[in-house]
């Protein structure tokens, strides 16, 4: 009895559910975490429970489905399809599916052979209102590379699941400060080649209708590479006659 | 003789009268949605994206009384851009109706073709 208190106790305090997700208690959808910047994933797992948050409008993000009579893994499982309810509110292209606006929408997964439904959940999108850059301001050496995540936040200031899809540009300082690859997710990467002569710049970032702009502040700039009109060469040999 | 007479066309006169058929039609067990859309035997508002899904069930009645029927029960849209429908897979006797996007449409449960209830629909985009 102890025990069984004890798992109910454990239950409820960690929302775990050994219960189907469909709402029809066929099956099992998942979620799934493929590496990209996504709040919904922790580092390292290949699939999750559904999110209790709501997903940002603009992401994407990934989906499978269990039926209950299958011996298969989450992912193994065939013969269903994933369809979105309404296409005004979500397209799919397999199990990836893309948000358009918000609202709550129905995903089902529809048998392939004979189109019947074996089971369907709700999720809900919410258009991001802000953005959290972490870090807020980046340092980095010349010469150094940082990392730059995103967090997408509703007009209730709640944490929006999915992965972001941005737009990145150096908007200040771009001589010395560049963008590794071109980044579209909701993470980048910054470097500050050693030879830039930038100290500062600015990272604009926008998806959907939200932005935010991160400082950097490039530190190891010797005066000459940063623009000073002194000769970092003759400063350090004691001047143009020494 | 007219005693049996008077049975025998006592019971044509009943079945000529209209006195079987489709009784009414329920829809049950409609599962719960995340928002204010709703759908009842009376007709239905839902918003755009929104499932549910139940059991429609037929009774017929004759002069034996009402009977629930089991089989030959279907359930159509007269619209698939606004509201769809589908079985649920595997003999069970629910189906799913969905809402795909703006517009009226009727959600008809039927008894070997024939209409037992038709449900006025109306969905629209959420706020």
């Amino acid at each position: 009895m102890a025990t069984a208190a004890a798992v109910g106790a454990m239950t409820l305090a960690c929302g775990c559910s050994s219960h189907p997700t469909g709402v029809l208690g066929n099956g099992e959808f998942r979620y799934l975490c493929d590496g990209d910047s996504d709040t919904a994933c922790t580092s390292g797992e290949t699939d999750t429970d559904l999110p209790s948050a709501a997903i940002a409008v603009g992401s994407t993000f990934q989906m499978a489905y269990e039926p209950n009579s299958s011996a298969g893994s989450i992912q193994g499982a065939t013969g269903y399809e994933i369809i979105a309810a309404s296409p005004r509110l979500a397209t799919t292209s397999g199990d990836t599916i893309a948000t358009l606006r918000e609202g709550f929408v129905a995903l089902l997964a529809r048998h392939v052979g004979n189109s019947t439904i074996d089971d369907f959940v709700h999720l809900q999108f919410r258009s991001i209102r802000t953005l959290i850059a972490s870090p807020p301001t980046v340092t980095l050496r010349a010469g150094g590379q940082e990392s730059i995540g995103l967090e997408a936040r509703d007009d209730l200031d709640a944490t929006l699941a999915g992965r972001l899809r941005c737009q990145w540009e150096i908007t200040e300082g771009a001589s010395g400060i560049a963008l590794v690859g071109a980044p579209t997710g909701g993470s980048a990467s910054i470097t500050a080649p050693a030879q830039g002569g930038v100290t500062a710049g600015t990272v604009h970032v926008a998806c959907g209708a939200a932005s935010v702009d991160v400082a950097v502040t490039v530190t190891g700039v010797s005066p000459a590479d940063a623009g000073s009109p002194i000769d970092a060469s003759q400063a350090l040999d004691g001047g143009p006659n020494g | 003789m007219a005693r049996s007479l008077l049975i025998a066309s006592s019971l044509v006169a009943l079945l000529a009268c209209g006195c079987s058929g489709i009784d009414h039609a329920t829809l049950d067990g409609v599962t719960t949605m995340p928002d204010d859309s709703t759908l009842t035997t009376g007709g239905g508002q839902l918003n755009t994206g929104i499932a549910t899904a139940f059991q429609p069930r037929v009774w017929t009645h004759n002069i034996w009384g009402t009977h629930e029927q089991t089989d030959g029960i279907d359930v159509q849209t007269s619209n698939a851009d606004v509201v769809r429908v589908a079985h649920v897979t595997d003999d069970d006797k629910r189906v799913v109706v969905w809402a795909v996007g703006p517009g009226q449409a009727r959600v008809s449960i039927t008894l070997d073709g024939e209409t037992a209830l038709s449900l006025p629909v109306a969905v629209t985009d959420p706020p």
